[in-house]
């Protein structure tokens, strides 16, 4: 008797250890009891990107009753601005956008990773000599040649505490610019609302 | 026996974190990161995850390696997130054998740090985002630290969002300000642990053994031994004069780890007397529940239990003793920085410039700077 007494409070015991800590990805519409990295990471930056990609080019390819065989749009992002508390490594990000425009096929995306106005005019400068893409974002009817636009991401995150977990939000937006004017053309915005353990 | 081998065997490991340490301050880098070598395990791993990590992380920083040291201090910070965590079975071990058993899990105030430190390195790498992200994360979650809120003001203030900066500031007390060179000076070697036995605990065993032996209880040798206390060895710090171009300078803000070791270990304190006390009750208990005949045996092995037992001494040894930030403003171009009797030359670009200066103790200095 005492015997087993023992080998159940050692059983109890082994199961008291320590558990790498995870999340639920808790998004109305998403997956359910998705499995997440506690902290904001490559999963949910793929989860984001490509929601937002999707929205943005199907409304614009609605809108512009634009032509995919003449060219994929081309999507110049020159500001990643991570206003959360999550180190993001940038050439993950860089990899994941690229990769989430491949999948889409219907666009490519390339990340720069500065903010100056200065690289937007040496980006400027290079898109006036490139042949191969229109000089502005807006297509004009009959023009055999894909249009590109600058854009910028900004992941903002807000957080509510409860009693065993955390419920985090992380809100990423996606604004594309007139290559021209640097007016706002569009934005899509996605909420991705994370259960974390404490 | 079994409990005798495991003791004697724990006592017997060495410290390689702290030879490690001592070869970062004689500035061999590659030495101390040989002997980190099993911070290549997962940190599930291995108990002490968490100080080779930091240790390892704090040796890529000094030797100028930012990439490695962010990505080192990434997992260190995962692995401090995991032994956070309480486990029961460590805590009944803890009880039993002795406070080391358990994982090491780094105090609040070591956290902040390794944040402050990470964030460095992203300045350094040139990835301001990254460097307020993780020390943002301080301020939802953790204990912050001066360094720690006056590099986010910073960093906010130069992403335009002055009004949260502004916030900082108050917090802080001190006037935003200006600059382009960020001086950081590491001084001094943070206070080691040392295991002493706490002289209240004889006394008190003492007293318990009159106790009993009045309750007609044989007495027992093994409680005399007392119990186990770390305490902290503070070391000499460096004065903290520093002339830049012949001219004092006084630090925009300081945090004193000294004095932060010591405020938890306080704070520790009286958990620690606790199970040390529960662990020399339970070893009293098990010598008087033992047949009498063999009691004197037991009261042997008791008392070699109780002396080999130590407090836990880790913590993480390669931390300063007390961190000077300098927010200056300096005009491009080669400087001559004077630190105690030790003069090193300084270049200052346009932008942002961080500048490291380590002094581990008065003679010895080295610096760091990339603009």
């Amino acid at each position: 008797m005492k015997k087993q007494a023992l080998l159940a409070l050692s059983l109890i015991l082994a199961g008291c250890g320590r558990n790498i800590r995870t999340a639920e990805d808790v998004t109305p519409g998403n997956a359910k009891e998705t499995c997440l990295n506690w902290k904001y990471g490559a999963t949910d930056i793929r989860i984001q990107t490509g929601k937002i990609t999707k929205e943005l080019v199907d409304r614009w390819v609605a809108r512009t009753k634009y032509d995919l065989t003449n060219g994929k749009p081309r999507i110049i992002i020159t500001h990643i601005d991570n206003r959360t508390d999550m180190v993001i490594s940038n050439d993950m990000i860089r990899g994941i956008i690229e990769h989430v425009a491949v999948e889409d096929g219907r666009v490519a995306m390339v990340v720069g990773d500065t903010k100056d106005e200065q690289e937007l005019d040496t980006w400027l400068k290079k898109i006036t000599k490139d042949p191969k893409y229109a000089k502005k974002s807006r297509v004009d009817n009959n023009e055999a040649q894909a249009p590109q636009f600058l854009a910028k991401i900004r992941i903002v995150k807000a957080m509510t505490e409860q009693k065993r977990y955390d419920i985090e939000e992380y809100l990423m937006t996606l604004t594309l610019y007139d290559l021209e004017t640097q007016q706002i053309i569009d934005s899509a915005t996605d909420i991705l609302r994370k259960k974390v353990q404490i | 026996m079994f409990y005798l081998c495991m003791l004697l065997l724990l006592c017997s490991c060495s410290h390689y974190y702290q030879d490690a340490a001592a070869q970062l301050r004689d500035g061999c880098f590659e030495e101390a990161e040989k002997k980190l070598s099993k911070a290549d395990q997962h940190y599930t791993v291995s108990n002490e995850a968490a100080l080779l990590l930091l240790s390892r992380a704090m040796v890529y920083f000094q030797s100028g390696q930012h990439e490695k040291s962010s990505k080192e201090f990434e997992k260190a910070l995962d692995a401090i997130d995991y032994y956070k965590q309480n486990s029961l079975p460590e805590i009944a071990g803890q009880t039993l054998i002795q406070d080391s058993i358990a994982a090491y899990a780094p105090p609040p105030f070591e956290e902040s740090l390794a944040r402050f430190y990470q964030a460095l390195a992203f300045l350094h790498l040139r990835q301001e985002e990254n460097a307020a992200a993780t020390v943002y994360y301080l301020e939802n979650h953790s204990e912050q630290n001066p360094l720690t809120s006056y590099l986010l003001a910073l960093l906010f203030e130069r992403r335009g969002d002055a009004s949260n900066a502004q916030v900082l500031y108050s917090r802080l007390q001190v006037k935003p300000p200006s600059g382009n060179v960020l001086l950081v000076h590491h001084r001094g070697v943070a206070p080691q642990k040392k295991s002493q036995i706490a002289k209240t605990s004889i006394v008190s065993a003492a007293i318990l053994e009159t106790i009993l032996h009045v309750k007609d209880v044989k007495p027992a040798l093994s409680t005399l031994a007392g119990v186990p206390v770390p305490v902290l060895c503070n070391t000499v710090r460096p004065t903290y004069a520093l002339k830049i171009d012949n001219h004092y300078q006084h630090p925009t803000i300081s945090y004193d780890i000294a004095k932060a070791a010591e405020a938890h270990l306080d704070k520790e304190m009286p958990w620690t007397a606790a199970r040390a006390a529960a662990r020399l009750l339970i070893r009293r208990g098990l010598v008087a529940s033992t047949k009498e005949d063999y009691q004197p045996l037991m009261d042997i092995a008791m008392l070699i239990s109780n002396i080999a037992t130590q407090a836990d001494t880790r913590s993480w040894t390669m931390l300063p003793s007390c961190i000077d930030f300098y927010h200056l403003n300096l005009n491009p171009g080669r400087h001559q920085v004077q630190v105690g009797k030790q003069t090193v030359t300084i270049t200052v670009q346009k932008d942002l410039n961080v500048i490291e200066i380590f002094q581990p103790s008065s003679d010895n200095i080295f610096t760091q700077e990339i603009s």
